[in-house]
C-alpha cells in the first residue's frame, strides 16, 4: 500500500478530515475507475450510475477495510463487482439472454455517436464486447489498466493461472474476430 | 515500466496483430465530467444515497410539530364551544355557518325538495282490499306473527347487553383475565398414535383369529366332505345303532342310497349293457370287496 493510499485511510477515519479524505480518494481514482466501467458497461450514463454507486459503497465501507490489500485492488473489486450486478440487472429487466445483452452492447458500441467502423480502436471494441463477461474483465484490466496478474487475483478471487489461460484466449478470439469482420 | 513492457511482449507473443491495435480508449466523456463528481458524490452519501426531486427548507420538520400544536390551540380559542361532547356541525372543524340537519328527511330536502316528496311516496301500491278478496286467510295471516319471543326478553335485553359491555371492559382493562386457550402442540403425534394404536390391536384380533381358526397340517374342508372322508372308518355295528337311535319313529329306509338305486328299476339286459365295457377281473373284485351291497343294488 503507498504511503498516501494510508494517509487517506488514517483522515477517513478521523470525523474532522473524513470528507476531505473521501474527496482526495474520489480524485485520485474517479478516472481509471471510470474507465474501467465504461468498457464494461459501454454507455456514459450507465458508467456514471455504476461509479457513484461504486463511490457510494467505498463511502460506507471504507472504515471496515482491513487493509491486507491495496486500496486500489479494493476499489477495483468493488467495481467489478458493481458492473457485474449492473449488467445482471439490465439482463433481468429487459429479460434477455446472455448472448443477447452481449449483442445489446455491441449496439450500444455501434450507437456511440463517435463511433467509425473503420477504426480498429472500434473494432477492438466490438471484438471485446463478443466475450465471455470474465474473459472481458480479464482482457480489459490487463490490456488498459495494465494490472500483474497478482493483483488481478485479489481483484478477481482466481488463481493466476487461470488468468493467464483467459486472456490467452481473449485475446486469440480478439483477433479473430477483427480478422474476420 | 517494467509492467508495461511484460504486458507488450506478452501480447505480442499471444498475437502480433492486436499488439500494433492503439490502446486508446475510443469512448469520450464530457471535460467537465470528473471536475464536480466528487460533490454529487457527497450530495448522495448526505441524502443517503437517493436524489431527491424536491427540497425542504432547512428545520422544516422539527419546527412541524410545533406549528401543528400551535394552531390547534389557537382554533381552540377562537371557538370556545369546541369540545369533544358537542354536535359535530358545531365544532370547530366545520364550515362556518354550515349545521348539520337533524333527520334524513330535512337534509334531504335541504338538498333536494323534489326527492324529499319522492321518498315519501311508495311506488308500487296494492289496491285496498283486494288481498282480502283474493285469500281472506292471507289477509288475516298478515297481522298474525308466528313467532314469539321469551316473556320479559326486550325488558331484560338492555340490561344483558350492558352487562356484556362491562366485562368485556373488564377483559381488556386486564380485571378479568380468563385463562388463555392452551393448544396442544403435537396433536397431529397424538392422532398419530391413536392409529397405530388401532392398528397394534386390529393385527392382534386378526392374528388371534387365523391361530384360532387355522390349524397346520389341515386343509380347510367342506362339513360334506369331512363327513365323507371319515364314515369309511366307522364300523357298520355303529352306524346301524347310531341310525336305530336316531330314526326310531322314521318310516324312510334305513340304506337310503340303496333304496335310491332300487327305485330306478333297471332291467336284466341295461345291467348287462352297462357292464359290458368292465373288464371281468375288475367286476370279480369289486364283487369281492362290495359283494353284499350289489346283491341289494341287483335284486
Amino acid at each position: 500500500m503507498t504511503i498516501q493510499d494510508t494517509e487517506l485511510l488514517l483522515q477517513f477515519r478521523n470525523p474532522e478530515t473524513k470528507e476531505r479524505a473521501f474527496t482526495a480518494i474520489i480524485r485520485k481514482y474517479q478516472e481509471k475507475l471510470y474507465w474501467h466501467i465504461r468498457r464494461m458497461v459501454v454507455e456514459h450514463e450507465d458508467a456514471n450510475d455504476v461509479l457513484q454507486n461504486v463511490f457510494i459503497r467505498v463511502w460506507n465501507g471504507l472504515e471496515n477495510f482491513r487493509e491486507d490489500s491495496q486500496l486500489y485492488t479494493w476499489l477495483y473489486r468493488i467495481a467489478t463487482n458493481e458492473c457485474l450486478s449492473y449488467l445482471e440487472q439490465q439482463k433481468r429487466k429487459s429479460a434477455l439472454s446472455l448472448d443477447e445483452m452481449e449483442s445489446g452492447l455491441s449496439n450500444k458500441v455501434i450507437a456511440d455517436k463517435h463511433f467509425d467502423p473503420n477504426k480498429l480502436e472500434w473494432k477492438l471494441q466490438l471484438a471485446i464486447q463478443q466475450l465471455p463477461e470474465k474473459q472481458r474483465i480479464v482482457f480489459t484490466l490487463r490490456y488498459y489498466d495494465e494490472m500483474p496478474y497478482e493483483e488481478m487475483s485479489r481483484v478477481l478471487d482466481t488463481s493466476e493461472g487461470a488468468l493467464k489461460a483467459s486472456y490467452h484466449h481473449a485475446v486469440k478470439k480478439i483477433e479473430d474476430y477483427i480478422l474476420n469482420h | 515500466m517494467n509492467v508495461k513492457n511484460d504486458i507488450l511482449e506478452e501480447l505480442r507473443s499471444v498475437s502480433e496483430f492486436v499488439a500494433t491495435i492503439s490502446r486508446e480508449t475510443p469512448y469520450r466523456v464530457a471535460d467537465d465530467y470528473f471536475a464536480d463528481l466528487c460533490e454529487r458524490v457527497l450530495i448522495r452519501v448526505k441524502t443517503n444515497h437517493k436524489p431527491l426531486a424536491f427540497n425542504v427548507p432547512d428545520g422544516f420538520f422539527e419546527g412541524f410539530a410545533a406549528g401543528v400544536l400551535a394552531k390547534i390551540k389557537a382554533g381552540a380559542e377562537a371557538r370556545p364551544d369546541f369540545e369533544a361532547g358537542a354536535p359535530l356541525g358545531e365544532r370547530a372543524g366545520a364550515r362556518p355557518g354550515f349545521e348539520l340537519p337533524e333527520t334524513v328527511e330535512q337534509e334531504l330536502s335541504g338538498l333536494s325538495p323534489l326527492l324529499a316528496q319522492l321518498r315519501s311516496k311508495e311506488t308500487y301500491r296494492m289496491p285496498e282490499g283486494y288481498l282480502e278478496e283474493v285469500s281472506p286467510i292471507l289477509a288475516v295471516a298478515k297481522e298474525f306473527n308466528p313467532y314469539t319471543v321469551p316473556e320479559e326478553y326486550f325488558h331484560q335485553l338492555p340490561t344483558g347487553i350492558e352487562e356484556k359491555v362491562a366485562e368485556s371492559r373488564e377483559e381488556k382493562a386486564g380485571v378479568v383475565k380468563k385463562p388463555a386457550k392452551v393448544v396442544a402442540f403435537g396433536g397431529r403425534r397424538t392422532r398419530l398414535w391413536q392409529y397405530s394404536a388401532a392398528a397394534v390391536v386390529a393385527g392382534l384380533i386378526l392374528t388371534i383369529g387365523w391361530l384360532r381358526l387355522h390349524v397346520p397340517g389341515r386343509s380347510p374342508m367342506r362339513p360334506a366332505d369331512n363327513i365323507t372322508a371319515v364314515l369309511p372308518k366307522v364300523s357298520d355295528q355303529d352306524l346301524q345303532s347310531f341310525l336305530a337311535d336316531t330314526h326310531e319313529d322314521d318310516d324312510t329306509p334305513v340304506d337310503q342310497s340303496a333304496a335310491n338305486v332300487a327305485a330306478l328299476d333297471f332291467n336284466d339286459g341295461e345291467v348287462n349293457s352297462l357292464l359290458a365295457d368292465i373288464p371281468d377281473g375288475d367286476l370279480k373284485q369289486y364283487m369281492d370287496e362290495h359283494g353284499g351291497a350289489v346283491d341289494i343294488a341287483t335284486n
